[in-house]
C-alpha cells in the first residue's frame, strides 16, 4: 500500500532570532523504520518534525526522502503525512470529510476518495463514524481519525508529534500497540516523538535522544538503555542512581572509600560520577556471589507499588535506590533491616564529572 | 511559508492601519493652518484657529455644558448601573437573565430611533432643550455600558472572600464597603471613564433632545461643520482627541482597554 | 453573599426607572404616533390609522430612499469586510508582544468622535485634500475629482468610521481558527488559496457573519456621516428620519420611516445568524 521510503537529515539547523532551536541534527532512518525522538521539552524534537514537515523553514541543513532534497519544498508539496498533537482536526468538517481532505487536494475522483476513505477508517477501526463531526468524538477517537487523515494519502513519510500526550493511561497503552502494528503493516517509514521514554523505547525501531537542540544518542532502544553515551541520556531513558566516585585506573573505580571494578569506558582518571539503574542492584542473598560488587546497608525507605518495591539503602556515605520484583514467595525488607546490595561491575557505568 | 508574498502582506495592513487613522492624523496638521477654508496641505501655518477657538462663545459655552452634562451623567449611571449589577449578581430571584438583557438593550436600538422616540416622549413631558432631558437621554445610553462592566467584574470576583469578611464579624455593609468595592475599583474607574467619554461624545441623540438654550459640543461641532468647513473644527478636534487621550490612559492603567470595551 | 428580595426590589428601582421612562415607553411611543393620523399641519389626533404605511409603501420617493439605504449598506458592508478582514487575521495571528500596540491602533478610532472623523474625511477628500493633490501629482486625474458631497464620499467615511467594528466582531468570532488547521490542511497537499478557501474562510464565517450583521445595522441606522460627507445631496432613511422630525417637524412620518427601519434591521439580525449556523 504504502512506498517504504529512506528519510535522511544533515546538519539540520533552525535559529529562532538569536535562539538556536535546532543546531545541525543529522539522521537516517531507513525504509520503513520507525524512529522515536525523545527529550524533553525544548530540546528542539517538534522543531525537527515541523521542518521535516515542511512548516519551518530550515536555517541550514538538507532534508532528502529517497535521495531526493526536498528541503526548499512547500510543506503542500512534500507528501509527509502529519499527526498533530491536537489532532488538528477541521472542526467545520466530517470525519469523512476531514479524512478525504488530502485526497480532495490530490484530484482524487469521488468514488475513489470515498472507498480510500472507508479503508482508512476500517483500519484504525472507525468504521461507521463517517458522518460524526470531531467534537462529537471521543479523545481517542479523534486520534484515530487523525492518523487515518495522515495515512489516507499514502505518504512516503508518517510524522507522529506527541500523538498520545492528550490520552488518558489506558487508551494511550491501547493505541500504542495499535499505532506500531499499523505501522509495520504498511512499512511505512515514520518519526515519532515524544517526552515519554517508556513510548519511545516500547514502539520505535531507533531511538534518538535529544538535548539542547542536537541529538545526543541515537540507536537501537536496547542499547540506549544499556549504554547510554552521557549522564543526561542515561537520567532520561530511565530513573538512575548517581555517586561521585573517582577513576583510578581504567575500569577500576574508588566509591566511598572502596575499589571496585566498574565500565569505565575512556574516562580519564579522576573525579567522576558512578551511575546504575535501581532494578540491577539486588538485596539479599538471592542473587550469586563471586564476580559481584557488594555493599551492606540498612534499609531507610520501603515503598511497594504493586509489581514492583522500592527500597532506600543507606550504605556508609551513598543513599541506594533498590527496585526489586514484587514476586509471589520474595522476601521483603523492612525498614531497618540490614541487607547486602550487590550488582554486576558492568553494570555500574561511569561518566566524567 | 515566509517569502516574498509576506512583505506584500505586510504593506496592506500598514495601509489599512493608515486609512484607519488617516482622518484623525489629518486635523493635527490641519488645525495649525493659516488658511481660512480647508486645504492640505495648508498654504500658510498659523496658531489663528486656536486663538479663534478661545473667542468663539458657541463653542466654550458648548464645552462647558458638555463638560457638566458629562459627570453628572457619570455619577448617575454608576449609581444605576452599579446597584443593578449587584442585584443582579448577588440576587437569587429568578428572570436576572432577562433583566440584564433589558437593561442592555438601549445598546441594540440605533441612536436615531432612539433619538426619535425620545424627542416624542419628552415634548409631551416639557423635557426638550433641558437638562433632566439630556442627562435621562444619556443615562440611557452610558447605563448598560456600566451594568455589563460591572456584572463582570462581580462574577469575577475572587470566590469567598465576601463569605470570608462575613465569617470573621463584617455586617453585610461593612463587607460592602471594605471588601467587596475596593475589589471593583478598577471596574468602577472603567465605568466612569467610558460613561464621561460616551456621553462627551454622544451626538446623535443629542441633536434629536437638545434645544437653542441647550447645546453640547458635539452638537455644536456637527451644526457649524453642516454650514461652514474651515480649520477652526480642527483645532477642536485636537483638543478633544488630547482630552481623550488622557482618558484612555486613564482606563488602560485601571483595567485594560480591552476588557473595558469588550464588556 | 446574597441579596434579598426585598433589597433587590430596592436596589433594582433607579434603573427600573430610568429604563421605564427613556426607554421602555419612549419605544411603545413611537410605535403609538407611527400610527396616528397626520395632518398637513403637524398637529395630531387620537385617531388610530395605518395610513402612514399605506403612504410610505405608495410613495415612490420613499421606496427609493429605502433601496438607496440598502444599496449603500449592502456596499459600505461587503468593503468594510474586505478591509477589515485582513486586519482582523493579523489582530488574531500576531504575537503576545505586537497583540496589545494592533489592537490600540484598531480600537483607537472608536474613542473619537465620529463627527471629529467625519470631519477629517471631508478634509482628506475635498477637492484641495491630499487625496486629490496626490492622485492629479501621480497623473491619474488630470483635475481633482469630485470625493464629497456624493454616495463615494459617504461610502468611503463609512468604511473607516466602521472598520473598528468590523474588525472587532471578526476576531471574537475567531476563535476557533487555529494556525494547526492550516498547517495541517498544508500537510495534506493544500496550497495557499485552497488553505483559504477550504479553512480559513469556512471557520472564520460565524465573525464574518457577525461584523457584517453589526455593519449593516450601523450603516442603516447611520447619518451623521451621510449629513456631512453627502453635503446633503445623499438621500437615506436615517437622514430623512432626522429631516422629518427636525426640520419638518413632520413626527407621524418619522415615527413609521423609524419602524420600516426597524423591521429591515430585525430580518437582517434575524437572518445573519442563521447564516452562521449552516456552516457550524
Amino acid at each position: 500500500m504504502t512506498r517504504s521510503a529512506a528519510l535522511t537529515l544533515r546538519g539540520v539547523t533552525k535559529h529562532f532570532g538569536a535562539a538556536v532551536a535546532v543546531d545541525g541534527v543529522s539522521l537516517d532512518v531507513a525504509p520503513g523504520s520507525m524512529l522515536g525522538l525523545l527529550g524533553p521539552s525544548g530540546c528542539g524534537k517538534t522543531t525537527v518534525l515541523r521542518a521535516i514537515a515542511g512548516l519551518v523553514p530550515v536555517t541550514a541543513g538538507t532534508i532528502t526522502v529517497d535521495g531526493e532534497d526536498i528541503t526548499a519544498r512547500p510543506p503542500h508539496g512534500r507528501d509527509i503525512g502529519l499527526v498533530f498533537q491536537q489532532y488538528a482536526l477541521f472542526p467545520h468538517l466530517s470525519v469523512a470529510a476531514n479524512v478525504g481532505f488530502g485526497l480532495e487536494m490530490r484530484g482524487v475522483a469521488a468514488a475513489e476518495r470515498r472507498t480510500r476513505v472507508a479503508e482508512a477508517l476500517a483500519m484504525v477501526q472507525l468504521s461507521g463514524l463517517d458522518g460524526r463531526r470531531p467534537r462529537e468524538l471521543s479523545g481517542g477517537q479523534q486520534q484515530r481519525v487523525a492518523l487515518a487523515r495522515a495515512l489516507v494519502i499514502r505518504p512516503r513519510i508518517l510524522l507522529l508529534d506527541e500523538p498520545l500526550s492528550n490520552l488518558d493511561a489506558r487508551l494511550r497503552d491501547e493505541l500504542r500497540v495499535e499505532i506500531r502494528r499499523i505501522q509495520q503493516r504498511l512499512r511505512i517509514t515514520t518519526v515519532f516523538v515524544t517526552h515519554d521514554q517508556a513510548e519511545a523505547l516500547a514502539m520505535c525501531d531507533v531511538v534518538g535522544v535529544m538535548s539542547q537542540g542536537r541529538v545526543a544518542q541515537i540507536g537501537p532502544p536496547a542499547e540506549i538503555y544499556e549504554r547510554p553515551v552521557s549522564r543526561m541520556v542515561a537520567e532520561f531513558v530511565g530513573r538512575l542512581n548517581t555517586w561521585p566516585c573517582e577513576v583510578v585506573a581504567p575500569g577500576r573505580i574508588r566509591l566511598d572509600g572502596r575499589e571496585m571494578p566498574a565500565a569505565t569506558d575512556g574516562v580519564a582518571n579522576g573525579a567522576a560520577l558512578a551511575t546504575i539503574r535501581p532494578h540491577r542492584l539486588l538485596l539479599g542473598g538471592a542473587a550469586p556471589a563471586g564476580a559481584l560488587n557488594h555493599v551492606t546497608g540498612q534499609v531507610t525507605h520501603v515503598a511497594y507499588v504493586g509489581d514492583l518495591v522500592q527500597y532506600h539503602v543507606a550504605a556508609g556515605a551513598l543513599q541506594l535506590r533498590v527496585e526489586a520484583h514484587a514476586a509471589r514467595h520474595a522476601e521483603t525488607h523492612r525498614v531497618g533491616d540490614v541487607v547486602e546490595c550487590r550488582w554486576w561491575p558492568d553494570d555500574l557505568r561511569v561518566f566524567g564529572a | 511559508m515566509v517569502g516574498t508574498s509576506r512583505y506584500g502582506a505586510g504593506a496592506v495592513v500598514v495601509a489599512l492601519y493608515l486609512f484607519l487613522l488617516a482622518p484623525i492624523a489629518i486635523v493635527l496638521p490641519l488645525s495649525f493652518s493659516g488658511d481660512s477654508y480647508l486645504s492640505f496641505p495648508p498654504a500658510s501655518w498659523s496658531l489663528r484657529w486656536y486663538v479663534a477657538l478661545l473667542s468663539h462663545d458657541g463653542l466654550t459655552g458648548a464645552f462647558k455644558v458638555s463638560v457638566a452634562l458629562a459627570s453628572v451623567v457619570t455619577a448617575l449611571a454608576l449609581l444605576c448601573g452599579t446597584t443593578a449589577a449587584y442585584a443582579l449578581a448577588r440576587g437569587t430571584f429568578r428572570g436576572r437573565d432577562a433583566l440584564l438583557a433589558l437593561f442592555t438593550a438601549p445598546l441594540l436600538l440605533p441612536s436615531v430611533i432612539l433619538g426619535l422616540a425620545l424627542l416624542l416622549t419628552f415634548s409631551s413631558w416639557g423635557l426638550l432643550g433641558t437638562y433632566p432631558g439630556v442627562v435621562l437621554a444619556h443615562l440611557v445610553l452610558c447605563t448598560p455600558y456600566v451594568v455589563r462592566i460591572m456584572t463582570t467584574a462581580l462574577a469575577t470576583l475572587p470566590p469567598g472572600v465576601e463569605d470570608a469578611a462575613a465569617t470573621l464579624g463584617a455586617a453585610p455593609g461593612v463587607v460592602f464597603r471594605r471588601v467587596t468595592l475596593p475589589l471593583l475599583l478598577p471596574a468602577v474607574t472603567a465605568s466612569a471613564v467610558l460613561s464621561f467619554l460616551i456621553s462627551f461624545d454622544e451626538v446623535v441623540v443629542s441633536l434629536f433632545v437638545t434645544g437653542p438654550r441647550l447645546v453640547t459640543l458635539p452638537v455644536e461641532i456637527f451644526n457649524y461643520v453642516d454650514t461652514r468647513t474651515d480649520p477652526l473644527i480642527a483645532a477642536v478636534s485636537v483638543v478633544l482627541v488630547a482630552g481623550t487621550l488622557a482618558g484612555v490612559v486613564l482606563i488602560e492603567r485601571a483595567v485594560g482597554l480591552r476588557r473595558a470595551v469588550g464588556g | 453573599m446574597t441579596v434579598t428580595a426585598r433589597r433587590a426590589v430596592l436596589l433594582l428601582t433607579p434603573i427600573m426607572a430610568l429604563i421605564a421612562a427613556a426607554f421602555v415607553w419612549p419605544a411603545l411611543r413611537l410605535g403609538r404616533i407611527s400610527l396616528v393620523q397626520a395632518s398637513a399641519s403637524g398637529a395630531m389626533t387620537d385617531a388610530v390609522t395605518v395610513a402612514n404605511y399605506t403612504t410610505f409603501f405608495t410613495e415612490p420617493a420613499n421606496l427609493e430612499l429605502a433601496a438607496n439605504s440598502l444599496l449603500l449598506s449592502l456596499v459600505v458592508t461587503l468593503a468594510t469586510l474586505v478591509c477589515a478582514y485582513p486586519l482582523a487575521i493579523v489582530l488574531h495571528r500576531a504575537s503576545s508582544r505586537w497583540q496589545p500596540l494592533l489592537f490600540a491602533l484598531t480600537i483607537s478610532p472608536l474613542l473619537v468622535s465620529s463627527v471629529v472623523r467625519t470631519y477629517g474625511w471631508m478634509a482628506l477628500l475635498g477637492d484641495r485634500g491630499p487625496v486629490n493633490a496626490l492622485l492629479v501629482a501621480a497623473g491619474i486625474v488630470p483635475e481633482p475629482v469630485r470625493l464629497v458631497n456624493n454616495a463615494l464620499g459617504v461610502a468611503i467615511g463609512l468604511v473607516e468610521i466602521l472598520m473598528p467594528y468590523m474588525t472587532l466582531s471578526l476576531v471574537a468570532g475567531f476563535g476557533r481558527l487555529d494556525v494547526a488547521y492550516e498547517e495541517a490542511a498544508a500537510s495534506l497537499g493544500a496550497g495557499p488559496v485552497q488553505r483559504f478557501r477550504r479553512v480559513v474562510l469556512p471557520l472564520t464565517l460565524p465573525g464574518v457573519a457577525l461584523g457584517c450583521g453589526l455593519v449593516f445595522v450601523l450603516t442603516m441606522s447611520s447619518f451623521i456621516t451621510p449629513k456631512l460627507l453627502g453635503g446633503g445631496r445623499v438621500f437615506l432613511l436615517a437622514t430623512e428620519i432626522y429631516d422629518l422630525a427636525i426640520v419638518r417637524l413632520q413626527w407621524p412620518t418619522a415615527a413609521t420611516l423609524a419602524m420600516v427601519v426597524l423591521a429591515v434591521l430585525g430580518l437582517t439580525t434575524a437572518w445573519f445568524p442563521r447564516l452562521t449556523r449552516r456552516f457550524d
